[in-house]
């Protein structure tokens, strides 16, 4: 097992990673070893490719107008300069905007995540009457659905439109979540909620006291990526609401790139605009992704094996 | 741990592995333990009183789908209709098949078609296997931190947004980019790649696998830790080495999870990156870089074709509807696991 | 890899939308003739219930009160630069002076189009004025009925025909007519069209080499770019940029009429008339003289071919850093360039070069100067307020002292009228750099000089040019007085039915072009396979198109 070897040996990163190990009297194999020497570089080099285009985002976002207009910029920023985001930031609009992703996010994530795992729970149990045809529907959706103007009739009808209800129940499930989840589920072992239906739980006890707390990795990365998708969306948002100060910051940054790049004559904007045009779109893209990034190693320590098996054993 | 007690263990794991294997193949419903599995066997009446609390779980979710999902589908009906905006969807004329024969007997429309089919094939053969593969490769880090730093990293593309990722693929294949330069530092020459409708898979495949792979990792990662720890242990103690052990303990564990993620993928494979290809393409690039979606972007410039949109909206999703229910049934049969 | 919803894609069209109505553009003034009749009034239509707020003696250049307060809803389109505020001046002074309010309904600029056809397609709720809207994005809306035929009730709208009369756009106006005679979409009216994109060239190296800053000809111009090259061979004379969708659409549409043709953003739907009917532009010789200017310019090695394929922030990286010496722009651009230039304290200068005349002459597109305006919504008619609305749009947008207001404020309190009549910007007021350091501006302060309820730079030769930099001016007089525009074309209003095959038809044939002018331009294709490529239009339905449209012209005429 992974975890008996983290405490032993010295604290060199470079020797920890390539010494080889021995574990319970068996010693790695020749081939094994200098296996785990190619894995770290080859995912050093992987690192690096996905890190620098971030760094030189981040170095254009501090960059002046002029060193970007003429390519200069790489990793490091040029003639230092935070004005766009003294723009952005000394908008109260933003600000306004940014707080109504945040309690958009919030809200719909916890409206998917309730949803998706009731409904993941149900349809996990095999011996469920019917548990085909709910599955088939949920499924059918994925392919059809009745595009831009019936959805917006019947959220207009509804009378959702400008409220929040528009933006956290329209995506409420993602049935590919839906479909992993209750995959998950399926796996969990019976053995436990047998046990607990003979110490005399109800269903929601079990999904609640034993199916739920051990299920720690699949719900917090759902919570991720439902977090990560409704952060980022900006479309329904920008359809159901008519007024500015209801969007999300999605909405604004999103608009806010296009009035500095638009070559529309009659909307000629203020000379300012000319100056936040080049880095416009590192900035925004800095300014949605960073909290949200941020969010991943929290979830992280989630990720420990969920399934004491040997609890029941013992 | 004496002797004794690990072979215990060890044999009690057995038993349990044994079980599992045989629970996960039998999934297919040939040899069932006799438990009511299928319709008929049960009434409805002793299945609502046996599982009703599981039903209460169901109505929320059902009525999430009837209303925002099965209400709006009736406006599907307008591929059979010729809709004009503004006016109602099912008072206007029927059609009946006119704009599905519309795009059947359209040449540009099946160049698009095929465009679309291979580069969502490309992906799916390409793109599909490598986060499993990075996963195990972090999965066989020893430093806990070089993991979790390693995997944040990995995941930042995912966070970019299409309009920096277009420039910045755009800016990697010029001429005088990173990628030439590289290329004539080996003594080649300089390619347009942009110019070359040939190129055009390598590059969109390229750079959806720098921006999907790590991410993709989480979902592995997750199902990872699923993986019972005393079956390493059991198979260690069986004299497998480290590479055995993958094979036996790491790739079956996470086998359920592929599965499920593959017959997912397959299904929604025609779901080419639509916005990514039109910041990158251009009119050099059409014959291979031309999808169905870029395709009816540009018709749609000339007239708003929501019928003829919508017609082929409903023939892309038929395809992928039988598509998913023929990867299911596949892995049904072969490998046990399937969606349903 | 979680699902989301996807939209049916439609964004960013605008461009491409303005393009398709240069097409339909273009009266020439010198035909000050025939009164081009084709004006239908409708029976007189019913007002009884309708006058609520309307003015009894309003007529041409009357100002508009309502005679009670009045609301109306407006689809507002939110620029970034200048976001919408409760309580801008513009409309508090609408309210007090005029005695109208506005219930807004905003959407962001981003996606404008796709939010107002959603709206609009959906029937529900549409706002009562549907403001920026360019000539032939209301095409779509007719059939279905949402849109009022604003055709109907031209004579209520004095202001609106007197300048149509006076500036000569009655053939202009026949070309948005549609199928039924009427049209729906009150455009911005121009007096006179405003040339905008150029090239920008290295004045400094221009003038080092001795080069004129106004070459005649095209040809003039190559041989300048030679000259360049010969002096700088490691850098490229010209990096274009503007090529999103299709080959360096900006520069081939102020180049195109030059050479007696269309391309680009003015390519539109493909059709050049002939001066007998109509031909498909892609298919002309004069294209192909185009075509083959810029080919020769690649492979000469003066025009990079990158042009076509690069981005724009890679195109200005390449002029910003020296590697290009000239460049695509336009009076706005040209400020960027130079600030660049300023900030990394290099000697290089920039300047626009009048556009040089052709084979085909010293030309201008046709049309050009119906440009974007607004629709009003089909239900205003049931509104009692109908005609209060149009005799308040009339003033707004097309009267003198409505444009005049939504452009440069109220006399007094954002500027003062100097003796000889020019307006003076008031100097704590700032817009277009007019006042620069100026704390607030014209636009986010105080709501004027917006694209919404402004029209077209004020529409009149005096209001427009009001606010330009002495530089612009000067080019669009320039070139005004030197070139000449091509002859409008007839109309062509399409049958829904026609419509329908003829834009499949349309976006296959333009593919077509678009890709083979690309391969011709950098090479990929010898020019000797001209014929061929036009045979292959062929095999796209062309004569079928040009046959159905060419029927479309005889029955509007006849």
């Amino acid at each position: 097992m992974v975890a008996t070897n983290l405490n032993q040996g010295p604290d060199r990163v470079a020797a920890r990673i390539f010494r080889p190990a021995t574990v319970a009297g068996i010693k790695d194999s020749r081939s094994y070893t200098v296996f785990r020497a190619i894995n770290g570089v080859l995912i050093i080099v992987i690192c690096f490719v996905t890190l620098y285009p971030f760094l030189n985002i981040i170095a254009q976002s501090f960059s002046s107008e002029a060193y970007i207009n003429s390519g200069q910029v790489n990793l490091v920023p040029r003639g230092f300069t935070v004005t766009t985001f003294q723009y952005v930031l000394g908008d109260s609009m933003f600000w306004r905007n940014y707080g109504n992703t945040v309690v958009y996010t919030v809200v719909a994530t916890a409206i998917a995540m309730v949803l998706t795992t009731t409904f993941a729970y149900a349809l996990s149990k095999r011996h469920l009457k019917g548990r085909t045809f709910f599955i088939g529907i949920a499924v059918f959706t994925m392919f059809f659905n009745g595009g831009i103007i019936p959805n917006y009739i019947l959220i207009s009808t509804l009378g959702m439109k400008n409220t929040i209800w528009a933006i956290v129940l329209p995506n409420a499930i993602s049935i590919f979540n839906l479909l992993v989840m209750k995959a998950f589920f399926e796996n969990f072992p019976e053995d436990l909620e047998e046990a607990a239906a003979i110490d005399g739980l109800t269903t929601y006890g079990i999904l609640g006291r034993i199916v739920l707390p051990l299920s720690k990795a699949v719900i917090a990365t759902m919570v991720l990526f439902y977090a990560v998708s409704f952060w980022n969306s900006w479309f329904t948002a920008f359809l159901y609401m008519d007024r500015s100060e209801l969007y999300p910051v999605t909405v604004y940054l999103r608009n806010l790139i296009a009035g500095a790049t638009a070559g529309d004559p009659s909307a000629a904007a203020a000379g300012e605009a000319t100056q936040v045009a080049a880095n416009i779109k590192a900035v925004t893209m800095l300014l949605i992704t960073i909290p949200i990034i941020s969010l991943y190693p929290f979830i992280q320590k989630y990720f420990v094996s969920g399934v004491m098996l040997g609890s029941v054993k013992q | 741990m004496s002797i004794n007690n690990s072979v215990a263990i060890a044999e009690a794991v057995e038993l349990r592995t044994e079980r599992e294997e045989e629970r996960r193949s039998s999934s297919s419903g040939r040899r069932r333990p006799p438990r009511a599995r299928s319709t008929g066997r049960v009434s409805w009446r002793k299945a609502l009183t046996r599982d009703w609390r599981l039903y209460t779980l169901l109505i929320l979710p059902v009525l999430f789908l009837v209303i925002f999902r099965y209400a709006p589908m009736a406006g599907n009906v307008i591929a059979f209709r010729r809709y004009r905006p503004g006016g109602s969807m099912f008072g206007d004329e029927w059609v009946g098949l006119h704009y599905v024969q519309l795009f059947i007997n359209d040449p540009t429309f099946w160049r698009v078609f095929w465009n679309t089919l291979i580069l969502g094939t490309l992906a799916l053969v390409i793109v599909f296997p490598l986060p499993i593969i990075l996963a195990l490769m972090f999965n066989e880090l020893r430093s806990a931190r070089f993991k979790r730093v390693a995997q944040s990293i990995s995941y930042l593309p995912h966070f970019m947004s299409v309009v920096i990722v277009a420039g910045m693929v755009l800016q990697l294949t010029a001429m005088r980019g990173t990628i030439n330069q590289v290329i004539e530092g080996f003594g080649g020459e300089a390619i347009p790649f942009m110019q070359l409708a040939e190129w055009f898979r390598t590059v969109y495949i390229s750079s959806e696998i720098w921006q999907t792979v790590g991410w993709g990792t989480i979902l592995y990662l997750a199902a990872l830790t699923t993986i019972d720890p005393q079956l390493y242990e059991a198979a260690r103690i069986d004299g497998a080495n480290r590479w055995r052990q993958i094979w036996h303990v790491t790739l079956p564990g996470i086998r359920p999870t592929m599965i499920v993620l593959l017959i997912l993928n397959i299904g929604t494979f025609m779901a080419v990156g639509f916005e990514k290809i039109l910041l990158i393409y251009n009119p050099l690039l059409y014959p291979t870089a031309d999808v169905i979606a870029t395709y009816l972007y540009r018709v749609g410039i000339f007239s708003s074709q929501f019928s003829y949109a919508a017609a082929i909206g409903l023939f892309e999703a038929i395809i992928g509807l039988t598509l998913i229910l023929t990867a299911n049934w596949i892995s049904k049969r072969a490998v046990g696991t399937s969606l349903w | 890899m979680t699902q989301q919803s996807r939209p049916a894609g439609r964004r960013r069209s605008r461009r491409l939308f303005a393009a398709v109505a240069t097409v339909a553009a273009g009266a020439l003034a010198l035909t000050a003739c025939g009164p081009g009749d084709s004006q239908q009034t409708d029976g007189d239509f019913d007002f009884s219930g309708k006058e609520v707020g309307a003015m009894s003696d309003y007529g041409l250049d009357t100002t508009f009160v309502a005679t009670e307060p009045v609301e109306f809803s407006l689809f507002y389109r939110d620029h970034p630069n200048y976001p919408i505020e409760d309580d801008w001046r513009i409309l508090t002074a609408l309210d007090e002076f005029q005695n109208v309010s506005f219930d807004i309904v905003s959407a962001p600029l981003s996606d404008w189009d796709q939010r107002k056809a959603t709206v609009i397609g959906a029937g529900t709720d549409v706002p009562q004025i549907i403001s920026v809207t360019y000539p032939g994005q209301e095409v779509q809306f007719v059939a279905g009925g949402a849109i009022l035929a604003v055709s109907d009730f031209i004579d209520y709208l004095p202001n609106f025909s007197d300048k149509v009369e006076r500036w000569g756009l009655e053939d202009e106006i026949d070309q948005l007519r549609q199928e039924d005679g009427k049209f729906y979409l009150l455009p911005g009216l121009r007096e006179q069209l405003r040339p905008q994109y150029t090239y920008a060239v290295r004045t400094d190296i221009w003038e080092e080499l001795g080069l004129s800053l106004e070459p005649a000809t095209f040809d003039e111009f190559a041989d300048q770019l030679r000259t360049v090259h010969e002096a700088y061979p490691d850098a490229w004379p010209l990096s274009d940029r503007w090529s999103a969708n299709g080959p360096i659409e900006a520069t081939v549409n102020f180049a195109a009429p030059n050479f007696g043709t269309s391309a680009g953003w003015g390519y539109g739907e493909g059709l050049w008339w002939d001066g007998g009917e109509y031909v498909y532009t892609g298919a002309t010789d004069e294209y192909r003289d185009l075509v083959e200017y810029y080919a020769g310019l690649v492979a000469d090695g003066l025009m990079d071919p990158e042009s076509l394929t690069q981005d724009d922030d890679q195109a200005i990286a390449k002029f910003g850093s020296g590697q290009s010496l000239a460049i695509g722009t336009n009076d706005q651009e040209i400020l960027r360039l130079r600030s660049t230039f300023e900030e990394l304290g290099t000697d290089a200068e920039v300047s626009m070069i009048v556009v040089p005349a052709g084979p085909a002459g010293d030309k201008l597109p046709a049309g050009q100067r119906l440009v974007n305006g607004f629709m009003l919504a089909s239900h205003v008619a049931e509104s009692e307020n109908f005609l209060a609305l149009l005799q308040f749009v009339d003033w707004l947008y097309y009267s003198d002292e409505g444009l005049e207001f939504a452009k440069w404020g109220i006399e007094g309190e954002t500027f003062t009228r100097a003796a000889d009549g020019t307006r003076v910007l008031n100097p704590n007021i700032d817009i277009n750099g007019l006042n620069p350091g100026a704390p607030e501006a014209l636009n986010v302060d105080y709501g004027f000089h917006n694209g919404v309820w402004m029209l077209e730079h004020g529409s009149t030769v005096d209001l427009d040019l009001s606010m330009l930099r002495p530089e612009v001016q000067e080019f669009v007089t320039a070139t005004v007085d030197k070139k000449e525009q091509h002859p409008l074309p007839p109309p062509r209003p399409l049958t829904e039915l026609e419509r329908e095959q003829v834009s499949l038809w349309q976006t296959a044939l333009r593919d077509h072009v678009w890709q083979n002018t690309s391969r011709f331009i950098v090479g990929q294709r010898p020019l000797t396979e001209w014929d061929a490529y036009v045979s292959e239009l062929e095999g796209l339905n062309k004569q079928a198109y040009l046959d159905v449209i060419n029927g479309a012209v005889e029955r509007a005429a006849g």
